[in-house]
């Protein structure tokens, strides 16, 4: 047969030539080549770059804390915050929010530039033109200006609070927060002076009253507690939720949400009928106080701890060295005058103040400007209270109303009345870095620089057991078109023709290190803390200087479902929506898609005859929220967790729209007799949505 | 294949009872790494987080309760069971320290990784990674940005480690003794209560050593001899408990 | 008809227009996989219901369960032509297609399901030798290729096609050497069907799959070739079933498709065997020694109960075995589909809980039961493979010599 086409061996060459013959042209090989190079390189991704690396000190305040942070940065770009191990208040720690801090530079929330409101919506407009327009209306106001700031510790409220002052007002208000109760309770009730600290470092027993001291009050309280602990001392948390603090504590107690004061007179009780007294005015009367109305069943019946446990705390606290006893909120706010006071009284009890391991009064600072307030003046007075007086008509409304590093649109009790009375206002100006709530109903916003963006500083946060000072040079110029708060106040100051006698922000925090006996350059060199040990000189204590309110603890009721809200740090803060950085953080038990969670445990779930998962409506008197059910065993029964940090609606993608805000179910319980507004803890009903 | 033995093991020792559970840790690995923000984390069978922080509950009820938080970074095992059955060598246990590698081009994710870790410890890129505009500048020059389709975990910061060896070296110390705390992760480096412990678990002179051998000291799932070098310590037993499969009538370890 | 030229010689199919129509619906299928593919290749594996526990979901299930289904074409090549069982003469043809859709189906389906296919071919130049998945990328491309190469001469003998005379030749070189094809076939089949079950058995990270074994195989790799050929055997049958429903011919004698339903029988019984030994010794020794009973690889609430243990071991193991083993049952022309089909299901349920109850099972004591819902883009992808398989099928059946009795039965 004549051969065509293919014998067996040149069927093989034709094989084995073919694919050599492809394998010796480049042609693969490049493509493969390109393809493993293509492959990682697209341009969509983003490429690092590179640069020498610093650190620079700067502040963290988007808690209700302050504590110094270093910022990394590479090739001058703030990249990402470490801990400064040199800050006292923080040991070296971060929270979840200073963990996302230097991202917050660039969040979509920044707002870029000055702007007005313009029918419904915000125009960008010039610096010179928002200043003139402020100017204008403070001008017309005379001294019915009032501001608002969340800044506890910083000087900028206090600038602020000098050009309030100067122009006749006395409203400067700071946002609620365990200082002003604590304060309030020191300075009226007990006739102290200074500000309250606790030592829990050199604590052998820390009994922590409702407040989540260890999540929420920022990171060097935290490890104060763990260190007390490491060197054999305990840790107590009573509170209605097994909280971040429960759970590292060494017992939970469980009480009625609202109840911790009323815990803390039931163990006043049990301690001076162990014999313990204070040698100060007023003891008979507070003793007096205690025995009639918070004997062990008492107590008991309104709280839910029992009798035992009663005693037993007061007989720990009895056995230990150097006990300290701290009473706060859940939520960091909303404690009455008097609660705070029935918290403190057991370290009076115990003999701890302004001893190692004990209460620590830290003196005030001086204030800068003459004729401002001092912080304690500030702390006296209650935003709740006011705002409160202006929904009902009591207070007249302002006609400018300056917010500055604050939310109070979003954040006080009864979210909606309250963001009502700001509206009431003829004129509110946000000096905000974010399109926070109440920037965007604001009717000017003269944007503040970003903590690192800007001078900077905080002096003694609540708490802390020694004075400290920090202040922070910018990390990086402002990204945006903003100036530093503390300027704009002065620029305003300075049109008006209300001198406060210095030119630049940096200058006033320069007279504050030198009034405190700081060295300014080596506050903002390395990032050092200025502390002193000092405590306020008490000219006279008493025990009953002002008689503790007779309505003590009726937050809570008997039989009624209670609302135990709760507050997570890496959710959010009064001030700080949820960080794009943050959102990881929170879990599925607490948002799920649009929905956040309310938890309950399964006796609360089975009498309300809800369901893991179930869309539940609570209300209280003030308002409303909504959340789908999580069944936790650690809530106690009849009481209801929701979490603060949820239900925004302006901000950006990372926070708005994402469940519902629980403040509008906190409801303002009454005003005590020293001003103070009591909230935290309403009664709820709970319907299925 | 046969374990390599290794004069340094980078370790991890983590106090549960220490941790509130606040999520710091999980913020500033993100941060340090390089893992783009969401806006949506719902779904937390999709999103990245090399560090986890599990809430564990003694499953009482009321008031019987306790609840404790166990942050899980990778627990960069000593018997991997992941490194072995990557297909192309993108993922290794061979560098001193035994710290498991993960080499994001080489990677052509397969998840097989994934498939094999009991930890979940291990992350897929099911998205390109987004950076809202701006936030692209906040990026850190330590990790680079992975795009889709690749498997990333925890490394223990191991550029860290670089950084600490080339400090030594500049200084004149021993790269190999690094003193303790001359390496730590951005976790254990932030942790506001300082629950998180690192060091060198072979180097007596370092904390993580002695804590690693206490009897609250306890490793997860340690009878799947993955033998990890991140231990858990807890006083309380019922956390020990968890951190293994226990028949009913075994002992907890510890006890 | 225009195409009865290319048509074997003396058989009947139908119009082209109603051949058309057939291919128009297929391509329906198609036309959604390469979309759902195009949205994958795009926009990357988030657009598929995968998520971080189960990595492994619908595609890797199907590509297990078609190259197992597809092990009729390696085993029915070595029984014809290493031990020389000529009946199967008759169908190895069908065998071999089987083979090439089920090994090229799962490859197409592997290259959307990693997350860089640009980089697939790291597997070759970056191997990792302890990986039993290097193995199996290995094995299946080399398998793979084999089939291509077995699948090629009965193109070739398409009646236009084979008056090429090179390619007349080649298609006579290619046979002479099918002998040896079938046995590189077989050797790298072996090797690749054990590797996939070996893949599971050495994750001992999961205590569902983790087995101890020989040598550094674990058990799983025998149970995995031994379920692949008691079941591939069958689905050839079955796929010769099925087309003699959709074209109403007898394509295959009955004789023939007994004899494969008996090869099947026999190997199911062996496989049966072993699995059985190996679900008590998994129960009773691994799970114990990892602090785990029986129980809690179960859930019930999530469709993962041990319902599906039953349903393999059971109704599609033991009673296949069965019914295909004892000739007066698999004589019985429903008896032996029916078998057959539950035979095939048995491992298909097999595939699935190894890949996806695998990674539902918690395996820390706080970690939660999970399940996994396949999505569109999966299953059209999916979908695709089989509407592939379909139409590859087709223009065989149309246009290829494949079946050798088809004439004669039907005369």
């Amino acid at each position: 047969m004549k051969k065509m086409g293919l014998d067996r061996r040149s069927f093989i060459s034709f094989l084995a030539g073919g694919t050599g013959g492809i394998l010796f042209t480049p042609v693969v090989w490049k493509l493969l080549d390109d393809a493993s190079i293509w492959s990682q390189n697209w341009p969509w991704i983003p490429r690092l770059s590179y640069g020498a690396l610093d650190r620079k000190s700067a502040l963290c305040k988007l808690g209700p804390d302050a504590y110094g942070v270093e910022v990394l940065t590479v090739g001058g770009r703030p990249v990402t915050a470490y801990g400064n191990e040199k800050d006292p208040a923080s040991k070296g720690g971060v929270c979840p929010l200073g963990a996302a801090s230097v991202q917050l530079l660039y969040s979509p929330a920044r707002v870029k530039s000055p702007m007005k409101k313009d029918g419904a919506s915000m125009v960008p407009i010039s610096w010179d033109e928002g200043l003139s327009i402020l100017k204008d209306k403070i001008k017309v106001a005379g001294d019915k200006v009032a501001m608002i700031s969340g800044d506890e510790t910083g000087t900028a409220a206090e600038v602020l609070a000098a050009l309030v002052a100067g122009l006749g007002s006395d409203q400067y208000f700071l946002m609620p927060s365990e200082a002003g109760p604590a304060v309030r309770a020191w300075q009226n009730v007990f006739g102290g002076d200074g500000q309250p600290g606790y030592d829990f470092e050199n604590s052998d027993c820390i009994l922590v009253l409702g407040a989540d001291i260890c999540q929420a009050w920022g990171p060097g309280v935290g490890k104060s507690c763990m260190d007390a602990k490491a060197t054999g001392g305990s840790l107590l948390y009573a509170g209605p939720v097994e909280n971040g603090t429960a759970a590292v504590a060494d017992e939970w107690i469980p009480c009625m949400p609202g109840t911790e004061a009323i815990l803390a007179l039931g163990v006043a009780n049990a301690l001076i009928q162990a014999g313990r007294s204070a040698d100060t005015m007023g003891m008979s009367e507070f003793s007096d106080f205690v025995r009639k109305g918070f004997s062990p069943a008492q107590v008991e019946a309104k709280t839910g701890v029992q009798a035992a446990k009663i005693k037993d705390l007061s007989e720990r606290l009895l056995r230990a060295k150097k006990p300290v006893v701290v009473i706060g909120s859940e939520i960091g706010q909303g404690l009455s005058t008097f609660e705070a006071a029935a918290g403190m009284s057991l370290n009076f009890l115990l003999g701890r103040i302004n001893q190692e391991g004990g209460v620590r009064i830290v003196p005030w600072a001086e204030p800068v400007f003459e004729g401002a307030p001092r912080r304690d003046a500030m702390l006296a007075k209650d935003l709740v209270a006011f705002l409160e007086g202006v929904a009902v008509g009591r207070n007249e409304a302002p006609a400018v109303m300056l917010v500055h590093e604050a939310n109070p649109a979003y954040a006080l009790p009864g979210g909606q009345s309250m963001a009502n009375s700001l509206r009431k206002a003829g004129f509110l100006v946000s000096f905000s870095s974010f399109m926070d709530e109440t920037a965007a109903m604001a009717d000017l916003i003269l944007p503040a620089s970003y903590s690192f963006e800007g001078f900077d500083d905080s002096y003694t946060p609540y708490g802390s057991a020694k004075g400290t000072y920090l202040a922070t040079a910018p990390v990086i110029g402002p990204v945006n078109d903003t100036k530093t708060a503390g300027d704009i106040i002065l620029a305003v100051a300075d049109e008006l023709g209300l001198g406060l006698g210095l030119e630049s922000f940096e200058e006033v925090l320069q007279a504050r290190a030198e009034n405190l006996g700081a060295d300014w350059s080596g506050l903002l060199e390395d990032g050092e803390a200025w502390t002193s040990e000092r405590t306020a000189f008490q000219f006279f204590l008493s025990m009953w200087k002002v008689p503790f309110d007779a309505d003590l603890g009726k937050k809570g009721a008997d039989g009624q479902l209670v609302l135990a809200p709760v507050v997570k740090l890496n959710i959010g803060s009064a001030k700080m929506a949820t960080p794009p950085f943050n959102v990881l953080t929170i879990s599925e038990r607490e948002l799920q898609g649009q929905d956040c969670f309310v938890a309950m445990n399964k006796a609360t779930a089975a009498m309300i005859g809800v369901d893991q998962g179930s869309m539940v409506k609570i209300a209280s008197q003030s308002g409303e929220m909504k959340g789908r059910v999580q069944i936790f065993e650690g809530v106690v029964p009849g009481a209801v967790s929701a979490c603060l940090g949820f239900g925004h609606t302006a901000w950006d993608d990372f926070s708005r729209g994402k469940g519902t805000n629980a403040c509008d179910v906190l409801l303002v319980q009454g005003l005590d007799s020293q001003g103070g507004a009591s909230f935290g803890n309403p009664q709820i009903t709970v319907s299925r949505a | 294949m046969q374990a390599h033995t290794f004069h340094i093991k980078w370790g991890m020792v983590i106090d549960i009872d220490k941790c509130t559970g606040c999520g710091a840790c999980m913020v500033a690995c993100q941060a340090e790494n390089n893992v783009a923000p969401v806006t949506e984390a719902s779904n937390k069978l999709r999103t990245l987080s090399w560090m986890l922080v599990y809430q564990l509950s003694n499953k009482q009820d009321f008031p019987n309760h306790d609840v404790a938080y166990l942050p899980r970074p990778c627990m960069q095992c000593g018997h991997p069971s992941c490194s072995t059955v990557c297909p192309v060598v993108a993922t290794t246990k061979d560098e001193e320290g035994g710290i498991v590698s993960q080499v994001y081009p080489r990677c052509i994710g397969c998840r097989y990784c994934m498939a094999a870790c009991p930890y979940h410890a291990r992350y897929f890129n099911w998205h390109d990674p987004v950076w809202p505009e701006g936030l692209d500048k906040v990026l850190t020059p330590f990790t680079s940005v992975r795009p889709r389709g690749v498997v990333e975990k925890c490394t223990f910061c191991h550029h860290r480690w670089m950084a600490a060896k080339e400090k030594a070296r500049h200084e004149g110390h021993d790269p190999s003794h690094l003193a303790e705390d001359a390496y730590i992760p951005a976790c254990v480096d932030i942790c506001p209560t300082g629950a998180m412990h690192f060091g060198d678990l072979l180097n007596p002179e370092h904390e993580v050593h002695k804590l690693s051998k206490s009897p609250y000291a306890f490793r997860l799932l340690e009878k799947l001899g993955t033998d990890p070098q991140v231990y858990y310590y807890s006083k309380r037993e019922w956390v020990r408990r968890q951190g293994d499969n226990y028949l009913k009538h075994e002992k907890t370890k510890g006890e | 008809m225009i195409d009865k030229a290319l048509m074997p010689e003396g058989v009947e199919r139908c119009s082209l227009g109603r051949f058309l129509a057939w291919l128009g619906f297929i391509g329906l299928f198609l036309a959604w996989g390469l979309y759902g593919a195009f949205r994958i290749l795009s926009s990357g594996l988030g657009v598929t219901g995968l998520d971080n526990y189960f990595g492994f979901g619908l595609w890797i299930t199907f590509d297990l369960a078609v190259i197992g289904l597809g092990a009729g074409a390696f085993f029915s090549g070595f029984l014809r032509y290493i031990i020389r069982i000529d009946q199967l003469k008759n169908i190895i043809n069908l065998a071999v297609i089987v083979g090439f859709l089920c090994y090229s189906g799962a490859m197409i389906i592997l290259t959307l399901d990693i997350g860089q296919p640009i980089r697939a071919w790291f597997g070759y130049w970056h191997p990792n030798v302890h990986s039993m998945l290097t193995e199996v990328i290995f094995c299946i491309t080399c398998y793979c290729m084999v089939l291509i190469i077995e699948y090629l001469p009965i193109i070739f003998e398409n009646r236009k096609l084979n008056e090429i005379r090179f390619l007349h030749h080649m298609a006579h070189n290619l046979h002479v050497y099918m002998p040896l094809f079938a046995g590189v076939g077989t050797f790298l089949s072996f090797f690749h069907q054990g590797s996939l079950g070996g893949m599971y058995g050495v994750l001992f990270g999961r205590p569902f799959v983790f087995r101890e074994g020989f040598f550094i195989w674990p058990w799983t790799f025998f149970l995995f070739i031994a379920s692949a050929i008691a079941s591939g055997p069958a689905f050839t049958m079955l796929v010769a079933k099925f087309m003699e429903l959709l074209t109403g011919k007898k394509l295959v004698d009955f004789s023939t498709k007994v004899l494969m339903g008996k090869i099947a029988g026999l190997l199911l019984c062996f496989y049966m065997f072993f699995k059985i030994l190996d679900t008590w010794a998994w129960a009773q020794g691994i799970l114990p020694n990892m602090g785990l009973t029986f129980d809690q690889m179960f859930n019930s609430e999530l469709g993962y109960g041990t319902w599906l243990l039953w349903l393999e071991l059971g109704i599609c193991g033991v009673l296949p075995a069965i019914l295909l083993v004892v000739p007066a049952f698999r004589n019985r022309p429903a008896l032996l589909y029916s078998a057959a089909i539950l035979n095939c299901l048995g491992v298909v349920v097999n595939r699935f809980v190894f890949t996806v109850q695998a990674l539902a099972i918690p395996v820390m004591p706080f970690d939660t039961w999970q399940y996994y819902i396949p999505n569109w883009a999966e299953w059209s992808t999916t979908l695709m493979i089989v509407a592939y398989s379909f139409l590859i099928l087709s223009l065989s059946y149309r246009y290829l010599p494949v079946f050798p009795q088809e004439r004669k039965l039907n005369a």
